[in-house]
């Protein structure tokens, strides 16, 4: 199809952004199209380039049932809603979840959750401290369970993690809280698609996340500005 | 699976700055241009991505707190976005239509195409929603000759996507550092190249 000499200019187009306005509630139809893996003809130093990304878009596909529920109650804890009964295991459902969707395609073995630990080690976070804001307590949670090693090669042991896979676990769990904080999409359906988008930007923004790591302090600013970019 | 997006309350000057609304945004502009045009495009996300990272902070770095100025940053903001996307170039044309007519821009130069679309477009969204006024619509756009040019000095220095998009959108441009905000300086020429929306 082509169009004739005079049209169409970006001007007399039809704004498809006002459709994006009213389509607020329901997200853009068409949009699958994103999880296409971007360098599929591209010569092979981009398509490398572009693996990564193009993997973690289509990985939420195959991953299992979204636990929306539990996303709902985390969400609620990190915002300072009073913990339900089970809270300590939404969050670590949660994490195992979101783990699982963030997992690499290929590469290196995929690392272990262990939710015992994850739920044994988020205890105090969610019964013991009260801090002001979100994002200081998404960084006490930050905190737990890296810790804890609730992540790892022997879930509850640094056993067989080099510092690679340290800083890859951080940076996993540092990308589950930006998620974590952010305003939840208005269909449930969009949380792994919402969960790779803070995948995304963590990784455009490694410098700051890598600046972020010193502190506590530092650390709930970076998730505080992070998430809201989301 | 469709990506998510922000809550329908916020106006789009907030929404662009939230990387599921710009994504998702961008990516439906590429959809209508591909549908449009007949052109096939590929996005690469992880370059939108760094697209608008890069461009949030150049955003907050020069935004103005005089409420004067907010006006004339609309449309700078929509330059530094053209400038960003011309830098990363994250849209990539795999094959234009087999009748296309190169003397169409949108054939001409499809990314450059798309590029420019998507910042008119939020940029005629955002004064439509915060100042009531409607974009203006000047020959230039449809110019041959104004793209080749366009395409040839945006090459040399992206920033002078930004005097570009001035010239689309029908304000005097800034060939001269144009990626400097200037305070004070562009609501009087806003002023004059902007139509006022009529009523109903």
């Amino acid at each position: 199809m082509a169009v004739s000499q005079n049209g169409p200019l970006p001007a007399a187009l039809t704004l498809p952004l006002r459709d994006v306005l009213r389509g607020l509630a329901t997200p853009a139809a068409g949009s699958a199209r994103l999880l296409q893996p971007a360098g599929r003809i591209l010569p092979p130093p981009i398509r490398n380039a572009l693996n990564s990304l193009a993997e973690n878009l289509a990985r939420p596909q195959h991953t299992a049932a979204i636990p929306v529920d539990d996303i709902h109650i985390v969400y609620g804890i990190l915002h300072g809603t009073p913990p339900p009964e089970g809270a300590r295991g939404a969050i670590a459902r949660v994490l195992s979840y979101a783990v699982e969707v963030l997992r690499p395609a290929s590469g290196r073995p995929p690392f272990l959750v262990s939710e015992t630990v994850a739920a044994l080690a988020a205890t105090e976070t969610v019964y013991h401290k009260a801090p002001a804001t979100a994002p200081d307590r998404a960084a006490d949670l930050f905190a737990d369970l890296a810790r804890s090693h609730s992540v790892g090669r022997v879930p509850g042991t640094g056993i067989g993690l080099d510092d690679a896979d340290q800083a890859q676990i951080e940076t996993t769990l540092i990308t589950i809280l930006v998620w974590l904080l952010t305003d939840r999409p208005q269909d449930s359906q969009e949380e792994p698609a919402l969960l790779t988008l803070s995948d995304g930007l963590v990784t455009v923004m490694a410098d700051d996340v890598a600046a972020a790591r010193g502190g506590s302090a530092a650390l709930a600013e970076t998730l505080k500005r992070l998430s809201a970019m989301v | 699976m469709a990506l998510p997006v922000t809550s329908p309350q916020l106006p789009v000057r907030k929404s662009i700055r939230r990387l599921r609304w710009f994504i998702g945004a961008f990516t439906q502009q590429v959809d209508r241009i591909a549908a449009d045009t007949g052109n096939v495009f590929d996005t690469d996300q992880r370059a939108l991505a760094e697209v608008f990272v890069e461009w949030l902070r150049a955003f907050e770095d020069q935004k103005p707190s005089d409420p004067e100025d907010r006006l004339p940053y609309v449309g700078f903001a929509a330059g530094l976005m053209l400038r960003t996307l011309l830098r990363h170039e994250p849209v990539r044309v795999m094959s234009k239509a087999h009748d296309a007519d190169d003397t169409n821009p949108a054939y001409f130069w499809p990314e450059g195409y798309v590029y420019v679309a998507f910042c008119l477009n939020v940029r005629a969204l955002v004064l439509e929603q915060d100042f009531q006024e409607k974009q203006a619509t000047v020959p230039e756009l449809s110019e041959l000759r104004t793209w080749w040019s366009f395409r040839e000095n945006t090459a040399a220095d992206p920033a002078l996507a930004m005097a570009f998009l001035d010239l689309f959108a029908g304000e005097a441009p800034q060939w001269s550092t144009p990626d400097i905000f200037r305070p004070g300086h562009g609501a009087q020429i806003a002023a004059r190249f902007f139509e006022p929306i009529e009523a109903g």
